[in-house]
């Protein structure tokens, strides 16, 4: 709990830091007027997410028919776990970085030809997201993966887990919850020092933020307090 | 609390692959308790201890100071 509060102060202080030099600086990014740049960077790192993505895929999915014995059969499990996870995250990685691309090219002024393109990643990511969520039947055919279209799959994948994985998870799950806190408190005073600066109230931002952090917090908080 | 599950194992020729489907785990699991960073539940480590035909005690220890 005191890392946790530790982080969330961290991420206000270096926020404060960060706002206050702005506002000083008198730092000026003209959003708008790069929005043609940031759409064609935003649009080749989520093709070479797409494309990494989906080279682990096949990859885990080519692997998974050897059959290996001692330890060498462990050192592969071992490697396929990895390579699934490392196509997750570009996976993951790549949905918000089309999403992205996508606000961009919808707020400023792109040809609209990137509207299309943008939409069209944004759709693939998710669709191959969705693919490689079952990934794990490949790699354990023999446990009872839920269907990624349940709408309780997040309990199920819990429920099917040992004790080990939910260790793991736990572990895994804490730390990005902690990060996050901290991560947007320090968005928050960015967009305070943005909306300072360039004289665009980033407001909504802000109201947003601060009801998604209220929100899990006290998720969090009362399943703590009811169990 | 220290374990000697991978002796264990390295004496009837296991991988933590076979042996986590002897005990109904995965092997992550399996791996964890081995690097002693996870505390295995009285349900597996009873497997563990039938499959290696051993006492809980022998397999599962704590150290002086623990």
């Amino acid at each position: 709990m005191k890392k946790h509060v530790g982080k969330m102060l961290l991420g206000a202080i270096a926020g404060f830091i960060v706002a206050y030099g702005v506002m000083h600086l008198k730092f000026d990014v003209n959003m708008p007027a790069m929005g043609f740049e940031f759409t064609i960077i935003f649009m080749i790192i989520t093709m070479i997410l797409i494309s990494f993505s989906l080279i682990g895929y096949m990859k885990v999915k080519g692997d998974a028919k050897k059959q290996l014995v001692g330890d060498a059969q462990d050192e592969l499990e071992t490697l396929q776990y990895k390579r699934s996870s490392d196509t997750m995250i570009a996976s993951n990685t790549a949905i918000y970085f089309s999403t992205l691309m996508l606000a961009i090219v919808s707020l400023t002024d792109v040809p609209n030809i990137f509207i299309f393109i943008s939409l069209g990643l944004v759709l693939v990511s998710i669709v191959l997201n969705t693919i490689y969520a079952n990934l794990g039947k490949s790699l354990q055919p023999e446990r009872n993966w839920p269907s990624v279209n349940d709408k309780d799959y997040a309990k199920k994948i819990l429920a099917i887990s040992d004790e080990g994985e939910r260790h793991v998870i736990l572990q895994g799950l804490y730390g990005a919850f902690a990060s996050l806190n901290g991560l947007l408190l320090l968005a928050i005073f960015i967009l305070i020092g943005y909306s300072a600066v360039s004289g665009v109230s980033q407001l909504l931002a802000i109201f947003i933020i601060v009801f998604i952090l209220i929100i899990t917090n006290t998720q969090y908080m009362l399943t703590i307090r009811n169990k | 609390m220290k374990t000697r599950l991978k002796e264990l194992r390295a004496r009837d020729g296991l991988n933590q692959t076979e042996l986590a489907k002897l005990a109904k785990v995965s092997r992550q699991t399996i791996s964890l308790i081995e690097r002693e960073e996870l505390i295995p539940s009285l349900l597996i480590a009873v497997r563990i201890a039938k499959i290696f035909n051993e006492s809980i005690g022998d397999i599962f220890f704590f150290e002086e100071d623990e």
